[in-house]
């Protein structure tokens, strides 16, 4: 079995039957799609074609060493493909065949790996899925311009001719990959500038705002209004299927920097506790302040504000997260996001009931996730 | 300067503006970013976007790329002011390039923070990334006089190329590259450094006006032949960070990859590129090559003084 197979298996332990078939049956694709779609668009004849220009030798060099290698890593290291399987998902639902338009799919999991690569730069992560970062590895300026235009590579491939989108879908979904990627720039701001500027009395409802328009976007919200107009969906549905994805969004968040803390088993390939040495304001934090007594509160922050790796303190600042039941109130508000995503589900009577069963156990997959 | 020109550098800083909130003003939030669904944090955003990105737009006020679009719409039948979105998304976009300019390409974030920046480095990117990742929405969201095609056709001219552009330059120098001829070189300026800002502001204004494809092609590959040109000539007298026009320096991100040649082959080649930029202008129509002979005029006046803009 090779290793994508093997991650693949790993991964479905935490999933439904309905949802692991369907899975099991759509990832060896996903991957294949996103990597031939990644290097086609390194490719000399599209980057000509995109850029107007004959590109020199030098040039096709920085190509493959500073853009394509460094992000394709990303890719090789063998992501979960949830994004493209998203998007294959939905427009199955609505009986479209995804190998139809094996851009669109792909492009969900192009822009989501960029992402990561500004996220690392910005957060100055050094691993990222067990290996190197790209910044690490190219340094920080090539990376930001590398993984900016992967994020934005959108804009050639889906109006491309042999797309295989119609106008309006191609104009629907530039809008919306657009949109997605100024606001959540806007998230990023709040994310960037509470630490900085020793912002410690925002409110829950204030992060809240900010993972809306932060990793709600590209995680759930944009793979699945993707799939929707892909689909030809009406305009309602694909609001229906954004909404879906909001309310999902930000369970995951909570969950995943709850996992940031605790993580569930060994096979994290992030660093352990690293929001706690960026000095991150999210949920959990915010929560803690609000309950734990002076003394603790004072070293809560202190901690925050060192901005230290040292593993001694960051299981006490663990440790009083904890005690403060800050874990657990982050969760139940997770739960409440959950409960909004299966009513959702269940309201979308456009779909026959084994795909609202299926999207009903990604829903469960996502809070239940242990990695 | 002509009036046209000094008329065309109000209206795009007073487009700049209307997209630029000046104050606290949740309804331009509502509006441009999205209804709150929790409630924003305007102090962290006014700290962390708005407030560094109006002190940056008022040091560089030059607004070159928004005065072509907007000389070259008039000129072609139309009018600047019903396309304020428009003029804003190319000032947004390169004010983003500049901003990005003062760091340096470390393996981390310690290494890569310039003297000259006074927030920590993810703060400031994120700041250019909002600048730069607003544009194509103005286009897409905020042209209403635009039909739907044709804010897709202007919208994919958008970042793809200045992202690969400022790549190549930061990864050809540091891995010393050879450009191998000139031509090879004005190709890289041709993705980088601002020509492919004169040319989205060119081809906004061909499909401002209506221009077919094969018209906003040609059009926008004037504003980029003009572009190339403004570098070159820049580069001859000496600066690599700047366009000169009118006794000012306007910023440009600094070109880093260069190719080593005489001046006066610089000069030259600007010069055939200047009428290359006229000659596909005045194909297109008599009055766009004399707005584009208008807009070099002004950047030809006398320079003097170190003023930076």
């Amino acid at each position: 079995m090779n290793a994508a197979a093997q991650y693949c298996d790993d991964f479905l332990a935490d999933m439904a039957p309905v949802l692991a078939d369907q899975y099991r049956q759509w990832y060896p694709w996903c991957r294949e799609t996103v990597l031939a779609t990644i290097d086609r668009l390194a490719s000399k004849p599209f980057l000509e074609d995109a850029l107007g220009v004959p590109l020199s030798p030098s040039m096709l060099q920085a190509v493959r060493d500073a853009w394509l290698i460094p992000y394709r890593a990303y890719h090789l290291r063998i992501g979960k493909m949830l994004r493209p399987f998203l998007v294959c998902s939905v427009m199955q639902a609505f009986e479209r065949d995804p190998r139809s338009l094996p851009s669109v799919v792909a492009i969900a999991e192009i822009i989501h790996a960029a992402s990561l690569v500004l996220d690392d730069v910005a957060d100055d992560s050094p691993l990222r899925r067990g290996g190197p970062t790209a910044h690490r590895m190219v340094g920080v300026c090539v990376a930001g311009a590398a993984g900016s235009a992967w994020l934005n590579v959108y804009l050639k491939l889906l109006t491309a001719p042999d797309a295989g989108l119609a106008p309006a879908q191609a104009q629907s979904l530039v809008d919306q990959i657009a949109w997605e990627h100024w606001v959540t720039g806007i998230g990023t701001t709040i994310d960037t500038t509470w630490p900085w500027i020793g912002r410690l009395d925002g409110t829950p409802a204030e992060y809240l705002q900010s993972v809306v328009h932060r990793s709600t976007s590209y995680t759930y919200r944009l793979p699945l209004k993707i799939g929707a107009i892909a689909a030809g969906a009406t305009p309602d549905q694909v609001a229906r299927f954004a909404a879906l994805g909001e309310e999902l969004g930000i369970a995951f968040q909570i969950i995943d920097d709850i996992l940031n803390v605790q993580p569930g088993d060994d096979k994290w390939g992030k660093v352990l506790a690293e929001d706690i040495t960026q000095g991150k304001i999210n949920l959990q934090v915010l929560l803690a302040l609000e309950r734990l007594p002076s003394p603790a509160r004072d070293e809560l922050i202190d901690i925050l504000q060192s901005r230290t790796d040292d593993p001694g303190r960051l299981g006490r600042a663990v440790a009083l997260m904890q005690s403060s039941g800050a874990f657990d109130a982050a969760r139940d508000i997770a739960l409440q996001y959950v409960a909004n995503t299966q009513t959702l589900v269940a309201e979308m009577d456009f779909l026959n009931p084994i795909d609202r069963e299926r999207l009903a156990a990604f829903v469960d997959y996502v809070i239940h996730r242990s990695r | 300067m002509s009036m046209p020109f000094k008329a065309a550098q109000a209206c795009a800083t007073a487009a700049l503006r209307h997209y630029l909130p000046q104050r606290e003003d949740m309804d331009w939030l509502a509006e441009v970013v999205d209804r709150p669904r929790f409630g924003w944090d305007w102090p962290a955003l006014e700290q962390g976007f708005f407030e560094p990105m109006r002190a940056w737009a008022a040091r560089h006020d030059a607004r070159l790329k928004p005065v072509l679009a907007g000389l070259l719409i008039d000129a072609l039948g139309g009018d600047k002011r019903r396309h304020p979105a428009l003029l804003a998304a190319l000032e947004f976009s390169h004010l983003a390039s500049c901003m990005l300019d003062d760091v340096h390409n470390g393996r981390d974030l310690a290494e890569s923070q310039g003297e000259q920046l006074t927030m920590p480095l993810p703060v400031w990117v994120t700041v250019a990334y909002n600048a730069r990742q607003l544009a194509p929405v103005l286009v897409m969201r905020r042209s209403p006089e635009l039909a739907p095609a044709d804010r897709l056709r202007l919208a994919r001219h958008y970042l793809f190329q200045q992202h690969l552009g400022c790549l190549f330059d930061i990864w050809g120098v540091e891995q010393g590259l050879a450009h191998g001829s000139l031509l090879h070189y004005l190709t890289h300026l041709s993705n980088y450094c601002g020509a492919p800002g004169f040319g989205l502001a060119a081809a906004t204004a061909a499909v401002a006006a209506g221009l077919d494809d094969g018209g906003v092609a040609e059009l926008r590959q004037a504003g980029i032949a003009l572009g190339v040109s403004l570098r070159l000539r820049a580069l001859a007298e000496g600066e690599d960070r700047a366009i000169l026009f009118a006794g000012r320096r306007s910023v440009e991100p600094g070109i880093h990859w260069r190719f080593a040649c005489d001046r006066q082959v610089l000069a030259d080649s600007a010069k055939r590129l200047d009428d290359a930029a006229r000659y596909g202008a005045e194909r297109l129509s008599p009055a766009a090559g004399a707005a584009l002979s208008d807009f070099l005029d002004a950047l030809a006046a006398p320079i003097a003084g170190d003023k930076l803009s």
